[in-house]
């Protein structure tokens, strides 16, 4: 456009000077407070007024909600929306895509079937809420579960499975968004349970001009303006007609040999599975570890593989692993592993069919009519 | 010290030695076309991040001291004129072509597009004797100068030299105007660009082929990205002009308010516009209508429409998709004109302006769909946005 006339350069100096001197007492005013106001801005959302929150936590395949911190994702999930009744019992389901219900609508996921049965714990009714997040790992779970500790869970079902446990750099350079726009928590868990020492090499440090600064959107602003839109989407899980059970299984275990930070299996990164049941504890809700459903298949190289994704050897170290590591760390663990028949997997060895989650939620309500409150 | 923080060091010394040279009217032609060079060597590191990017911009000193040497060589053999044309015209082509663009494409050889243009303006203008005597640090800082090396706009040599040589400079009134439109162009990148980028992600047709309403948010909001992003290059590129003491020609001029496609095309990247009218359009109609005759300037204006805008689509990237787009400008821009000469003839009265606005921005935004889009998802996108999925 054909450039207006601009104040002169006395007028313009005037402005920019006043302007400035308003951002640096702003700055210096949200410093002290430590508040941000960019946090609050990003809390911002259409959900609460279009409906009563999503029903699983905003997900696009590109990974660009990894640049909303925790706060502003829950912002718009349904738990954020949902006052606690007097009679519910809240249980919040975290785990991967497969939980999320990646290729399922919102109601045949495995929260949608656990509600749907109308399951009393004691006279409370069962209210289940879908906090699963495609690509997650223990770390993020255990963050998830810190942000959501404030809403009252009574129950939290942490869904793992063998690669969330990657403490591979390159692995972890996938998430890298997730645990940069998320750093005041998890710096804070960090200091709080002594893990410093492992998060130090895996999050650079803020920058030394960063600690003078009070308002700051690191990249956030852009991505929430965006996310006002979410609304008018429809949820980003396209049904998928694959069956990972009919592929063939290669002739190459995947054991993860050759790939650095995998073993030994335990690594520090088991830490967070403390870490989470920890805050749960605190937030007054029990822990259950569950170890996810995944494909054993049968068939040509079943020897040698348990699926495309787990070669023998490897899952059964880490399985192993698991339960020896819950037992000794007292952390409930429930084994899901092979419940689910192959015919139920969809597109790939973690994500199931509505029947598939039917069946795991049945072992879940199974699980929960059978321990002591 | 990594290359991109040394290429910033280099750029940024050499920007205020350069706002000093150009200030000081005494400063020689000379030393100003040294330190352009120093401050776009500086650039093309700091952006690149590749020490290729240093011998690219050596073949582009190479590629510039030939053409203007080629300026008085092919004064009297016009041959040498055409043959160096041709090279250019070949070398461009393959900085453009898939198995080049990752050497040698404008990731590494930054603002060769540009360059080039730049290069065949000159020698084009040479051999119609359009160029005075021009020195080769003129040339130079015309070539070179920082402000438009990456981005653009493209001038004119013609205008640059003008403006090399003028003394008459506000020194205070230049940079007044070049930070407020710095920070115009700013807040056009950062604030309007990124948020709108962030509504087309939502929707990405690339992803995944939005609902109807999807469907026109992602356009909509594209469509203004697409304006506010290039434009902020272009203000940031004027400011950064004005504060080095250089005026560097207008390259938006509101053009989604243009009442017709022809306007548009006058006010939307108009420095490529004008080159591609000045350089494609009117020689290749010319010549037809030399050759066939004016009983056949209708075909003959569509066949110009079509070459230029195809070109035009071309020159940013080589996809069908950029043909499809060339097409959709190139016969709308032949539709308007033949609408117009019909709508004289027989004096049917114009659409009210508001609704040849709208009209107009309808046609440009669909048009983006191409630019953007793989043709299929490009098609699928247009079922969502007439409603028939």
């Amino acid at each position: 456009m054909s450039f207006p006339r601009v104040p002169s350069l006395l007028i313009t100096a005037r402005i920019f000077t006043k302007a400035f001197i308003v951002v640096i007492i702003l700055n210096f005013i949200c410093l002290v407070a430590k508040f941000n106001p960019v946090d609050s801005i990003t809390q911002l959302n259409l959900w609460g007024v279009v409906g009563n929150g999503r029903a699983r936590l905003v997900y696009m395949s590109d990974f660009n909600n990894g640049l909303l911190p925790l706060n502003s994702l829950l912002a718009t999930h349904i738990i954020a929306h949902t006052p606690k009744k007097s009679n519910e019992y809240r249980v919040i389901i975290i785990g991967n895509s497969g939980p999320f219900g990646s290729g399922l609508d919102d109601n045949e996921t495995l929260v949608a079937q656990l509600n749907g049965r109308k399951i009393l714990v004691g006279d409370k009714l069962l209210v289940a809420y879908n906090l699963g997040y495609p690509s997650a790992t223990v770390i993020t779970e255990a963050m998830t579960i810190d942000a959501v500790a404030r809403y009252e869970p009574d129950f939290v079902f942490s869904f793992v499975t063998a690669y969330m446990f990657n403490n591979r750099q390159a692995y972890l350079d996938q998430i890298y968004p997730f645990m940069r726009s998320n750093r005041p928590r998890l710096e804070a868990l960090a200091n709080r349970f002594r893990l410093a020492e492992w998060l130090s090499p895996r999050l650079s440090p803020r920058p030394i001009l960063s600690n003078w600064i009070g308002i700051h959107d690191d990249g956030t602003l852009p991505v929430w303006f965006g996310s006002l839109f979410y609304p008018f989407v429809s949820p980003d899980l396209s049904r998928t007609s694959l069956r990972i059970a009919n592929k063939p299984m290669p002739d190459k275990p995947n054991n993860f040999q050759d790939v650095p930070g995998t073993y030994p299996i335990l690594n520090d990164a088991w830490l967070f599975l403390n870490v989470a049941q920890q805050i749960s504890i605190t937030a007054g809700a029990r822990f259950l570890v569950v170890n996810q459903p995944t494909l054993v298949n049968d068939g040509p190289h079943s020897e040698l593989s348990y699926s495309a994704l787990y070669g023998r050897t490897f899952y059964d170290a880490y399985h192993k692993t698991i339960a020896a590591y819950t037992k000794e760390n007292d952390i409930d663990y429930l084994d899901l592993w092979q419940i689910v028949p192959p015919e139920h997997y969809t597109d790939s060895e973690l994500h199931m069919d509505a029947d598939g989650w039917a069946i795991v939620a049945d072992h879940l309500i199974n699980y929960l009519e059978n321990i002591d409150y | 010290m990594e290359l991109p923080a040394i290429g910033w060091t280099i750029a940024g010394l050499g920007m205020i030695a350069l706002s000093v040279g150009f200030w000081r009217s005494s400063t020689s032609s000379k030393l100003n076309a040294i330190l352009v060079i120093i401050c776009s060597l500086g650039i093309s590191l700091a952006l690149s991040g590749t020490i290729l990017s240093f011998f690219l911009f050596t073949f582009s000193l190479v590629l510039i001291a030939i053409t203007w040497r080629m300026i008085f060589l092919q004064q009297n053999r016009r041959i040498l004129g055409k043959f160096w044309i041709a090279c250019l015209l070949l070398l461009f082509l393959m900085t453009k072509l898939s198995f080049a663009e990752v050497q040698i494409g404008p990731a590494i050889w930054i603002g060769v597009s540009y360059l080039f243009l730049r290069l065949l303006h000159i020698s084009l203008d040479a051999l119609h004797g359009r160029i005075e005597n021009v020195s080769l640090s003129q040339m130079i800082i015309y070539m070179l100068h920082p402000a438009t090396l990456v981005a653009g706009p493209i001038d004119r040599i013609q205008h640059s030299i003008s403006e090399q040589k003028s003394q008459v400079r506000e020194i205070f009134s230049y940079v007044n105007e070049g930070l407020w439109r710095i920070f115009f162009g700013l807040f056009k990148k950062l604030v309007l660009a990124n948020a709108l980028y962030s509504v087309t992600v939502v929707f990405d047709p690339n992803q995944r082929i939005p609902d109807s309403m999807g469907a026109w948010i992602w356009l909509s909001a594209y469509t203004f990205y697409l304006y506010f992003d290039f434009s902020a290059y272009s203000d940031i590129a004027i400011g950064t002009g004005l504060l080095l003491g250089m005026r560097v020609p207008e390259n938006f001029t509101k053009p989604y308010l243009q009442s017709n496609i022809a306007q548009f095309w006058q006010s939307w990247h108009i420095t490529l516009s004008t080159w591609l009218r000045d350089y494609v359009f009117f020689p290749i109609s010319r010549t037809l209508l030399k050759w066939f005759g004016s009983r056949y300037s209708p075909v003959i204006l569509f066949v110009s429409h079509i070459v230029t805008m195809i070109l035009s689509g071309l020159w940013h990237g080589f996809r069908p998709e950029l043909i499809i787009w060339g097409v959709w400008h190139g016969t709308g821009l032949w539709i308007y004109n033949r609408w117009t000469i019909f709508r004289r003839r027989y004096k049917i009265p114009g659409l009210p302006i508001p609704v040849s606005i709208f009209a107009n921005f309808l046609f440009v935004a669909l048009g983006w769909g191409f630019f953007a889009l793989r043709v299929r998802v490009a098609l699928r996108l247009f079922e969502q946005l007439l409603f028939l999925r």
